[in-house]
């Protein structure tokens, strides 16, 4: 099923921003950062055509939709490739306009020591990768690798930096996703 | 995927520069532009060579570079990649596409009081001069302005064969000609670079537009879009025509949407006869993010009311002052008796008068009819 060299599909990307490393590092249970579960945020219907494809089956849970994917990764140091199923849960009514990644501490490829620190200048970004077989990959990508030349294929670092660069309030991550199949995209800046 | 379409625009671009698509409204040429615009920008889903992205989750850059050179892309190798955008219009100025002067606003005590301006094609210009540079003007409604003016003496040096060499080196055809410059202030030589690609697009068919001169248009490698009804078909979810007649009244959506097709290309076909086929009217007039599949057979209706008073605008601007021109395209002359539209024949002053009646504006209750006989068959 997954595939290791594959052709990118669609890319959904989130900034990790200070209140997700609270979360990473369970420092946080403050409502800034979504309360105490530590989880991946984003605007659901901004985000929903690439959710519906990423995460492809749909359950009810508590009147609630989930929509439910897999992820697939490699550990440090480990040639096996591990995949689990992965959930992003629709909007409560308390927060009726975020969705989010479930039980994010379940997937050992988003443990603490695995997001890179960034900084000023560097900031981070989640990416979920999904190839043309359907496979969902979860990344890191810092800014400064983006804007070495010729280290990025070239079509993502320009899709991410123009995002990254894009103008938007400044307590707002960047969030965004881009589609190479249906030359669809969406970025949550100008 | 990218579209076909939009496949052949990077190839005839990477092949010639500069590319002038021309179309009747509605046949897609913006949608068209913007999609090139964003395949050259990225350079994705079009690479046959390994070129599209890939990931490696073997460790490091998730997504590094695809190996082995793209063909048919505009400047494959070039990474720093950029979409510039105008749109011409009647007070289009060489000033404002190059470069001229103009007074300076907002300017600080002692500064001076003009400002040489950088134009699009200059600032295009210069950044496809970089290093990693590729540019990609896009020119709306290039006949809705005066585009020689505007290109001035620019309009030699956009040949492919009259540009810089691929490293910004003087050739023996390379055409120069005389600019201010933006950040001397000098008048000066100027050529453009390789990698500087020029898409262009125009509607002839409108009567706000001016006529392009043939050594303009010898400049430019033409890609023409047609009105395309499997293009309409498709988005209806109807299949390929059937014979059978079209009901008295729609039973259901797709009865409706296929008389909408069937009435759509009688008015093109008559458009055809009457003034050319360049004055077709496209099928994206009657195309929009609804599916209409969807939709109930009331609100198909509606939607059809509202595409079909475009369709019915551009027939009247197309004829205009030809009476029995529109009646012909609405098959009011010899048309079946439910047409809602007449052709009435009135004196004035010993001399004959005709008048077009028909509905106001279409409504529910009287579109499909309407449709059907525009459909129906002509003698």
């Amino acid at each position: 099923m997954a595939s290791e060299a594959g052709h990118v599909a669609r890319i959904l990307y989130k900034e990790i921003v200070e209140g997700d490393r609270r979360k990473a590092d369970a420092e946080s249970n403050d409502s800034a950062s979504g309360g105490g579960a530590r989880d991946f945020r984003f605007p659901y219907e901004s985000v929903l055509p690439a959710v519906e494809l990423i995460f492809p089956e749909k359950i009810l849970r508590r009147d609630k939709v989930a929509h439910q994917g897999a992820f697939f990764w490699r550990d440090p140091g480990s040639t096996k490739v591990v995949s689990r199923t992965a959930e992003f849960m629709s909007p409560t009514r308390s927060r009726p306009t975020e969705g989010w990644i479930s039980q994010v501490p379940k997937f050992s490829c988003f443990d603490t020591d695995r997001i890179p620190r960034g900084g000023v200048g560097n900031r981070v970004l989640l990416l979920l990768i999904q190839l043309h077989d359907q496979s969902v990959w979860p990344h890191f990508a810092e800014e400064s690798t983006l804007r070495v030349k010729g280290a990025w294929d070239p079509s993502v670092a320009q899709e991410l930096l123009s995002c990254l660069d894009a103008r938007r309030a400044a307590n707002r991550a960047v969030i965004g996703y881009i589609d190479f199949t249906k030359s669809r995209r969406f970025c949550n800046g100008k | 995927m990218a579209s076909e379409g939009c496949k052949k625009a990077l190839k005839l671009l990477a092949r010639s520069r500069n590319v002038l698509l021309s179309g009747a409204p509605g046949t897609g040429k913006s949608k068209l532009l913007a999609e090139v615009a964003l395949a050259f920008e990225t350079a994705f889903g079009l690479a046959p060579a390994g070129g599209a992205p890939r990931l490696n989750p073997l460790g490091g850059i998730p997504i590094p570079p695809a190996a082995g050179a793209v063909k048919e892309i505009p400047a494959p190798t070039k990474m720093d990649r950029k979409v510039f955008r105008t749109v011409f219009h009647q007070n289009s100025k060489y000033r404002d596409f190059l470069s001229g002067i103009t007074p300076a606003v907002n300017k600080v005590a002692g500064a001076p009081d003009f400002t040489i301006v950088k134009g699009t094609l200059y600032r295009a210009s210069e950044h496809a001069k970089g290093a990693a540079g590729a540019a990609l003007l896009i020119i709306d409604e290039i006949n809705r302005g005066p585009a020689v003016q505007v290109f001035g003496g620019a309009i030699v040096a956009i040949e492919s064969d009259k540009r810089l060499a691929s490293d910004g080196a003087k050739r023996a055809e390379t055409q120069f000609f005389e600019m201010l410059d933006p950040v001397s202030g000098d008048v000066i030589e100027y050529a453009l670079p390789h990698d500087l690609y020029i898409l262009a697009a125009m509607n002839q068919a409108d009567a706000s537009v001016e006529p392009l001169d043939v050594a303009f248009l010898r400049r430019w490698e033409p890609l023409r879009l047609e009105p395309d009804e499997v293009v309409l078909r498709t988005f209806y979810g109807l299949g390929e025509e059937g014979a059978d007649a079209l009901p008295d009244a729609p039973t259901n959506v797709s009865v409706a949407l296929e008389c909408s097709v069937r009435a759509w290309v009688s008015v093109n076909a008559q458009i055809t006869l009457g003034r050319g086929p360049e004055f077709q009217i496209g099928h994206g007039v009657l195309m929009s993010d609804v599916s209409p599949q969807t939709l109930s057979l009331s609100e198909t209706l509606s939607t059809l009311c509202i595409g079909w008073a475009k369709v019915r605008a551009h027939v009247e601007e197309v004829f205009f002052g030809d009476i029995r021109g529109i009646a012909a395209v609405l098959n009011a002359l010899d048309g079946p008796v439910y047409n809602p539209f007449k052709l009435i024949e009135t004196t004035f002053a010993d001399d004959l008068r005709l008048r077009l009646e028909g509905p106001t504006n279409f409504a529910e209750d009287n579109i499909y009819a309407t449709l059907r006989a525009f459909a129906h068959p002509r003698e």
